[in-house]
């Protein structure tokens, strides 16, 4: 039957001719694992449409769901991960498979005429995926790959003549978005690949038609693609697969970043591993700064433009023993160089603290979008506000660029990051604790660093008095009696029972009794705060008003102005008004105040 | 063959009708143990992107419509016994990724039976989907496309196409004459009333 039908359907299209044209190409010297490169290639084409064209079902290429719908891929959609992986791990691995079957063309001496052709095609290969890794890298419109690709487009624009034309164009505008997506997703699913299966037929068929250039001298006797070769192939690509495998399973598929934010420069943004070299040179551009064209020029466009260009010309001159070898000489310098020139880019990268602080900060950003979408859904406006309004990622950012010039966070600048200039205010964490409060009212503690030690407050200029809180924790505190030092005690839990903190929320509610005790041993019938503080709508004088002390309102407010009278009033020695002089919104004001307090999960 | 040699001519083989030998002298057994091994290389290398693709592609499969609980209006919008209102089904939302707070996800008529009772009809046309309209004048709802009728009930009148009756959906009344609709969407075009799931 089957017979019966395989003869219908010769008679019709030929198809065992084409099969054993296919098959059937001689080997001389035999199959070796030398050939197999090339093979191995087609078949990482092949993986990468299958897991291309299943990954276009599910991705959706705008701003605001780019970066979305590859995140549901990857949490909701059962092997989505494992797909997703596999493409950029494929990707991947095809740079080094092209490397070597570049290498093994040239010292097989397969370039040669009449082969040049065919050579010039492969070049075209190798740039195509080149064009296809550097497209596919900005389409998750992650972090990493929106500053990566902001940086690659920025040097298209340096080509001579047609540059800034050129960078409009592939982004779809002067500015990343919506089109800059719709454009690279055209060209990484469409275009290129079309070009790229163009380019394979027209490849094989000049290598089918010029025959295998055979290692000399021969092995083994002379033998046919099918099967010897086959079988090699086979178990070569079979090893390419399982190599893919090993990796996407040991990383858990490819990174994906927080999503792309253009208002913060992601740091730890590197382009792919084999573009590193590349990146390398870029911080070389100094040294060709004196060239006409300027540094710029040189490295992003003249070098890598002069080396493709030898690269091209190499088969012209090859003919001769000494050509051959001179192409031998520079693959290798061109080897050479490109892996120190990555070596030296990952060496700076192991060594640069910034570099580590910005990855770290980045794997925070990427951890909380995640748990944020996962746990609320996403917006219609994208997952990019989740962050933009979290306190937990965007309080410690504006501690350390408005606050830690004076305040520590865990003797830090709130990002984890040591302190640039030597600390002269309060330390913050534990805000409104029971635990901030002992140190604050400790007469060693409380002229320290950590609490007012650097302020003028203990330190006042010449010529003027130290503050009187100050004056009152140095010398009276030391002279308390056990019983007032009890008192103190109970003001201190009835003190941070007003900044009703969610850590403090079940000893607040076990220590109620002593709590009441302590607000009424606040004033007259105890410790005489009231003399100068204003609580719970008793007492009061020049100093600050203690009701709400530490609540998230009265926290927001000597930040927004802590020369308010009901704060330090004309006392206030440094800190800035920054929510009445416009330097923080009230919205940012607010996270600052929720993520001190501990608020936020 | 020589590299440097020019033109190259293939020993083209002759391509016979029958499956082509090849030119080694292997044995059939020895033949058919490297075609299997070829096979299952290719097969094993194969196997992890399209296993991985066929799982993707197929997740929809695992998709099941739920009836959403939705407020629609109070008690007080609707006079007893009067005549079916239209109200649109406005809900969170999810779609794949997205989390719409406030989506319209279908539309409803609303009939109130009793002091405390409400039908609910889903304004969808069970023949092939369209949304049906209530015509006062004629008293019924009338689908635009297809002429398909319905009583107030629901019931199919005339010579309709529609093969069922108006879909209905569980109605109730909460706290403060508050209506509430489970919604659910059903298939269209057969006599009976199935759920999409």
């Amino acid at each position: 039957m089957i017979k019966r039908l395989s003869d219908w359907l010769d008679r019709r299209v030929d198809h065992r001719r084409l099969t054993h044209d296919a098959l059937f190409e001689p080997i001389p010297g035999g199959a070796r694992w030398r050939y197999a490169w090339g093979s191995t290639l087609v078949f990482a084409i092949v993986v990468q449409f299958i897991t291309g064209l299943a990954l276009w079902f599910g991705y959706s290429p705008s701003a605001q769901t780019a970066w979305e719908s590859i995140y549901y891929l990857e949490t909701a959609t059962p092997g989505g991960w494992w797909l997703r992986g596999m493409h950029h791990w494929t990707a991947q691995l095809m740079v080094p498979l092209l490397a070597l079957h570049l290498m093994q063309v040239v010292i097989d001496g397969a370039y040669r005429a009449p082969r040049e052709v065919n050579f010039w095609f492969g070049l075209a290969l190798l740039g195509l995926t080149l064009g296809l890794s550097l497209t596919g890298y900005l389409l998750p419109w992650d972090q990493k790959g929106y500053w990566a690709s902001k940086v690659a487009t920025n040097l298209l624009a340096n080509v001579p003549f047609v540059g800034p034309s050129l960078q409009k164009l592939v982004i779809g505008g002067s500015e990343f978005g919506h089109y800059t997506l719709t454009r690279f997703f055209a060209l990484h699913a469409g275009l290129l690949p079309a070009l790229l299966v163009a380019l394979i037929v027209g490849h094989v068929w000049l290598f089918r038609h010029h025959g295998i250039t055979a290692k000399q001298p021969p092995r083994k006797r002379d033998a046919m693609f099918w099967p010897d070769q086959v079988l090699i192939d086979g178990v070569a690509c079979l090893a390419v697969m399982a190599t893919v495998l090993l990796l996407d399973w040991w990383w858990h598929g490819a990174e994906l970043t927080s999503p792309a934010n253009p208002s913060e420069s992601y740091s730890a943004a590197r382009p792919d591993w084999y573009f590193m070299a590349l990146f390398q040179l870029l911080k070389f551009q100094d040294l060709f700064e004196r060239l006409p064209g300027g540094g710029m020029l040189w490295c992003a466009i003249m070098i890598p433009g002069a080396m493709a260009t030898f690269l091209f010309l190499m088969p012209l001159w090859s003919g001769s023993k000494a050509g051959h070898a001179l192409n031998l000489l520079a693959l290798g310098t061109g080897f050479g160089t490109f892996a120190t020139l990555t070596a030296i880019a990952f060496w700076h990268d192991a060594h640069d603290e910034h570099y580590h602080e910005a990855v770290a900060q980045g794997r925070r950003e990427t951890e909380r979008v995640k748990e944020l979408a996962t746990r609320n859904g996403v917006p219609p406006e994208g997952a990019l506000i989740l962050l933009s309004g979290d306190p937990l990622i965007q309080a410690p950012k504006l501690f350390a660029a408005k606050c830690a010039s004076c305040h520590s966070y865990e003797g830090r600048d709130g990002l984890g990051v040591a302190l640039g200039d030597k600390q002269s205010a309060a330390e913050l964490k534990a805000w409104g604790s029971r635990e901030w409060l002992r140190d604050f009212l400790d007469p060693e503690k409380m002229t320290g660093e950590h609490v007012w030690g650097g302020t003028a407050l203990v330190n006042p200029p010449a010529g003027k008095k130290r503050n009187p809180m100050v004056e009152y924790v140095v010398e009276e505190i030391p002279k308390y009696t056990p019983e007032e030092k009890a008192m103190l005690e109970r003001v201190i839990l009835a003190l941070s029972a007003e900044a009703q903190l969610p850590s403090q929320h079940e000893a607040d509610a076990r220590d109620a009794a002593l709590i009441e005790e302590g607000r009424k041993e606040f004033g007259d019938t105890g410790l005489n705060c009231a003399d100068c503080h204003e609580f719970r709508g008793e007492g009061g004088g020049k100093g600050c008003v203690l009701t709400g002390w530490g609540s998230r309102e009265w926290t927001a407010g000597i930040i927004h102005n802590p020369a308010d009278k009901n704060y330090y009033g004309r006392r206030n020695d440094r800190m800035q008004a920054f929510g009445q002089r416009h330097e923080l919104s009230t919205k940012q004001i607010d996270m600052v105040a929720q993520w001190l307090r501990g608020e936020v999960n | 063959m020589n590299p440097s040699e020019g033109e190259t001519t293939l020993p083209v083989a002759p391509a016979p009708a029958a499956v082509p030998a090849p030119p080694t002298q292997a044995t059939p057994r020895r033949e058919f143990l490297k075609v299997a091994a070829c096979a299952a290389l290719g097969g094993c290398a194969l196997a992890g992107p399209i296993g991985a693709a066929m799982v993707v592609l197929a997740n929809p499969l695992r998709s099941k419509g739920v009836p959403l609980p939705v407020r629609i209006t109070t008690l007080s919008a609707l006079t007893l016994n009067g005549p079916p209102k239209f109200f649109q089904v406005v809900t969170e939302r999810r779609d794949a990724w997205t989390k719409f707070p406030a989506h319209a996800i279908g539309a409803i008529f609303l009939r109130r039976t009793g002091e405390n009772e409400v039908m609910a009809f889903n304004a969808a046309c069970p023949h092939l989907g369209c949304a049906v309209e209530y015509r006062s004048g004629r008293g019924a709802f009338y689908c635009p496309c297809h002429n398909s009728e319905f009583a107030p009930t629901g019931e199919v009148r005339g010579t309709s196409p529609s093969r069922r009756g108006l879909d209905t959906l569980p109605a109730e009344v909460r706290e403060e004459g508050e209506v509430w609709v489970y919604f659910e969407n059903f298939k269209a075009g057969i006599a009976k009333k199935v759920p999409l799931a």
